[in-house]
Order: C-alpha cells, then structure tokens, then sequence
C-alpha cells in the first residue's frame, strides 16, 4: 500500500516535472463576427512562454545597435502601439525615419506589412526596424549573437520551445506570438455591435456616413481591407514616396500606401504614411477638399463628395467609438515585469 | 546464417565503396579561370581585369534525380551552399547508391511558397544574411568582391539576386546531363558569370527586377559536369 502511495507521488512529481517543461498552448480567440485571420498558426502555434518571450523581446533594446531603441519606442502599447505625436519615427542616434511607425492590431489578420506592404510576413516584419539604419541600425545575426551570451534568454528560449537553442527563427516567432495577441475588439463599436450599448444620435449619424463614404476600404470590422490604394495625398517634395511602386515596380502603383485600419484613431495621430496630418479633422477635409489628382487616384475618391463640416463632425465622432481602452491599457501588453 | 548475411553484406558494401558513399551526393566545385575559387584571393577576369571574389553563396533547391526521364530522387529541401564553408558544397541526397541516373535537376534559389511562409530554421534562418529585410524575400545568389572596373566605394560589385513576384520571379531551374556516379561533381564556373555580369560598369544588383533576372539565368548557366572522368 505504502508502496503504492510512493509511487503516485513520484508519477504526480514526473507528472508536474514534465508539464513544467511543456510550454502551455493558447488559443486564439477569433472576436464574433470577424473573419479567419491570415496567420498560419499551425507554423507558430502560441504558447504562454512563446508569448511571454516575444513580450520581452518586444520591450527590450538589445535589439537595436545603441541598446537605447526597443519596438517599443515607436510601438507604445498606450496609444494602441504607435509613436504618437511623431509625424515620422526616431531611431538609434536620434534618426530620422521617413515614415509614421503604424498602430499595432489585429495582425492576425494581415497579409502584408509596412505601409508600401514590404514585407510579406508578420515573422519577417521585425528584421525590417532590427536592420534599418535610421531605426535600429542592427544585424540580425548580431542580435541573436547577443541574445545568446545573456544570461536570461537561453531560459526563455527553452521555455518556449523546449531547448536553450536561440535561432533566427525561434526570435522573429517568438516576437510574432506576442504581436498575435495584440487584439483590438472591445471598443464602444464592437459593443453596440454586440447589442451591449448604443450610440448616440450623432455617432449614430456617423456611422451612416462611415457607411456610405469610408467603408469600402476601410472595411469592418478591421476597419481595412488590407489593400493599397492613393488617397490622394500630395507628394511630399522632401521624402518623394511613392509607396508600393518601389515594392512591386509596377507604375500603376505609384503612390499606393497601405490602408490603415481606423481603429484607435483616435491615439493614433498624426496620420498617413507620412504622419502630415496632425488630426481626424484635417484627414476630413483633405478627402472633402485637398484631393490631388493622379492617375492612380482610388477610383472611389474620384468623385467628389459632399461632405458638409457637420457631416465631418458625426463621422468623427463615430471614428472615436472605435477606441479601445481595455485595449491600450491591457497588463498583458504593456512593459514585462519580472 | 546470422553472419553469414553480416558477411555478405560486408562484401556487397566493399565492392561498393567506402560505407559513407552508400548514399549519393552533390558536390559543388567553385571554379574561377579554369581554376578552383579562392576566396580573397587576387585574380584576373576573362578579360584581364585585377579583382577578388570575397563571397559567393547560393540556394540549391528541389533537388531531383532522373533516370530514363522518371523522377528517381526528389528532395524538397533548401541548402545554402557556400564556397567559404567547404561542408556546405556537399550535399548528400538520402538515396541508395543503386540508384540510377542520368540527369538530374535543381532550383537555384528559393521556390515562391518558403518565401511568403514566415520564418524557417536551419539554412534558410534570416541570420543567414541570405534573407532581404528591407523587401521581404530570400537572396537566392550572392556573389561579392572588388574589380578595378568598378567605380563603386572601394571598387566593390555586389550581386544579390532574388524575387519572388511575377513578373520577376528570380528563381532558376538547372537541368544537367549526369554519369552515374555515386557522388555528383557540379562545377560552378563564375568566370562565365562576369563575362557578363560587369559589361557596362554594372557593378551592383540588389533588388528584384528586370537586371535580376538576366543575371539569374546568368547565374544558372555557369553550373556544368566535367567532362573529365574524375575531377
């Protein structure tokens, strides 16, 4: 009998010594109504020590040259994982990017990155930043170099995926888990979709006019279909961007950049490629009055629409529904604590 | 009978070779002038232009084996082959010596599918340097060193060769007429590549386009099976 007892302990202790080993898997939620995300997660299926590495990882400078810049100095989880306030991003040494870092949510859901869409790949997005010198001016293999002589990443790797080895591979899936499970769906929007709330009259207005004027590409419920397109924008005679044609060298993509999604709009300021516009009133009355003309102009802007200054103010105040706090002040997305 | 069978397998394996030449084999040769590469090594072009040739590195891929016109061998593994790394210019193909061929094929470079599936481990690990960070895509040939015609900082060529998206996919298929030895010998002749590759004071490809995939088929016409029985 005693025997027997001893040996169920040992069999619980094996039990618990094993399952500590073994990463724990998390499901990802799809949000009610939303499509099946793009990420093949069969590739990186998620886990808590997967997602609590790519956390680290994200929060920690050792990615960059100077060991000042970490992701998150242009990706602040507060203003829905944005620079906010910076027309352009700053890098190492205080350089000067040429883009607006984008708002970071719902990747799961992207089927190309940057706004040109550069990169093909949420894995792939991070070498971007790591290897561009006027972000985090690194190599990549430097980086995994020195993640490899600290003392606490061998531990996380093998948490997460089982041996202490620290690959290329493991490190951009690692930071894809994390970027997976940055999921915006609770604003005031999804809860009156939900039939949890209402809108007011004036949000209500807005959303009609969203309806009829903005929802073709910025589609719900991301709020983007994802596509490129020119909205029209003048081209900036400093930076001279002419977006996705310098992907694909094809001419009638002059001047497309990605459509970003509206959610969190509103802390995610300034706005377009080149963060020109400093607030959603301004991004109004460029789509109403500032058009300029180009052959590759969005078919869907080429007719001019009507929107009177009121119109402007109930679509504003419908974009503002589409803020999510539980979002931007999540513990589980902010700096790691040890 | 037990060691009767050991014996005899023995004896089949000797009359075979050494055990280790029981699979077949792929094995690069870097040739420059008629010569082996060197790497860092101060050389002359066709042409009798001074360089050096500092790196060369290349993805073999969907490695397949014919015999009669039938797919005897089909690998569908990517290898990044690189002259500075004397074990990379061997590959061994997980097939029995028996096997027969007579010619054989592989995809320079890396097919559309890896390229857009995210991250992969082993050659194909981004800390490779093969892997474009800027413009999503694997480098599929690498060829770098320095030649007096270029103008360039330091006189450097640079010839990063890849692509993926129509029209522009980079990726070459090589097809070879092969004796059926146990070890394949494939020469790769860069002097072919430069008698091309620097006309007109071209001295670096990039990115994908149009010059990337003329250099490509460039790239994929210096490999070759020597004529000579042994090498």
């Amino acid at each position: 009998m005693r025997n027997k007892v001893l040996t169920a302990i040992a069999a619980l202790v094996l039990f618990a010594a094993a399952t500590d080993r073994q990463p724990v898997a998390v499901e990802f939620r799809i949000p009610k109504g939303w499509p099946q995300p793009s990420y093949d997660f069969a590739n990186n299926p998620l886990t808590q020590e997967g997602i609590a590495l790519g956390r680290k990882l994200f929060y920690d400078p050792i990615l960059s040259a100077d060991s000042i810049v970490s992701c998150s100095s242009c990706h602040l989880s507060y203003t829905a994982f944005t620079h906010v306030d910076h027309a352009v991003s700053h890098g190492i040494r205080d350089r000067i990017g040429t883009r607006n870092s984008p708002a970071l949510m719902n990747l799961a859901w992207g089927r190309s990155f940057m706004w040109d869409g550069a990169v093909n790949h949420l894995d792939m997005q991070a070498l971007a930043p790591i290897s561009h010198p006027d972000e985090m001016g690194e190599d990549f293999s430097h980086v995994i170099q020195k993640l490899q002589r600290t003392e606490r990443y061998p531990e996380l790797f093998r948490r997460a995926f089982g041996d202490e080895a620290i690959t290329g591979e493991r490190m951009l899936k690692a930071l894809s888990q994390f970027e997976l499970t940055l999921i915006s769906a609770y604003s005031k929007y999804d809860r009156v979709k939900a039939g949890a709330e209402v809108f007011t009259q004036q949000e209500a207005k807005g959303y009609a006019l969203f309806l009829a004027h903005c929802n073709t590409c910025h589609h719900e419920p991301l709020f983007t279909t994802g596509e490129f397109a020119n909205n029209g924008l003048r081209v900036d005679t400093i930076y001279n961007d002419l977006g996705r044609m310098k992907v694909t060298g094809v001419p009638t993509d002059s001047l497309h950049f990605k459509v970003p999604t509206l959610r969190n709009v509103e802390f995610s300021f300034p706005y377009m490629h080149d963060g020109r516009f400093k607030s959603l009133r301004h991004v109004l009355d460029h789509y109403v009055e500032g058009l300029s003309p180009s052959p590759t102009l969005a078919a869907e802007l080429s007719n001019s629409n009507s929107l009177t200054k009121d119109d402007r103010t109930d679509l504003i105040a419908f974009l503002l529904t589409l803020s999510d706090r539980d979002f931007c002040f999540d513990p589980e997305h902010g700096y790691p604590k040890e | 009978m037990v060691r009767s069978v050991a014996i005899f397998f023995c004896l089949l394996s000797g009359l075979q070779g050494l055990p280790q030449d029981r699979g077949r084999a792929l094995r690069f040769v870097p040739f420059v002038n008629a010569g082996p590469l060197q790497l860092d090594e101060p050389l002359f072009l066709p042409d009798g232009t001074p360089a050096t040739i500092t790196q060369l590195r290349f993805y073999v891929s969907q490695i397949r084996f014919f015999d009669q016109g039938h797919i005897a061998f089909f690998d569908s593994s990517c290898y990044l082959v690189d002259a500075g790394e004397p074990k990379s210019l061997l590959i061994q193909a997980d097939l029995p010596r028996s096997t027969h061929a007579d010619s054989i094929s592989f995809l320079l470079g890396i097919d559309s599918l890896n390229n857009v599936s995210g991250a992969f481990g082993g050659d194909l690990d981004p800390t490779k340097g093969m892997y474009w960070t800027w413009n999503s895509g694997y480098i599929n040939w690498k060829l770098e060193g320095t030649c007096t015609k270029c103008t360039t900082v330091k006189n450097e060529f640079q010839f990063h060769l890849g692509g993926y998206l129509p029209p522009y996919f980079n990726a070459q298929q090589v097809g070879l007429k092969v004796k059926d030895e146990g070890v394949i010998t494939v020469e790769v002749d860069v002097s072919k590549f430069f008698a091309q590759a620097l006309l007109g004071g071209r001295c670096s490809v990039m990115s994908p386009g149009k010059d990337a995939v003329e250099l490509a088929k460039l790239a994929a016409s210096v490999f070759s099976i020597p004529s000579r029985g042994e090498e």
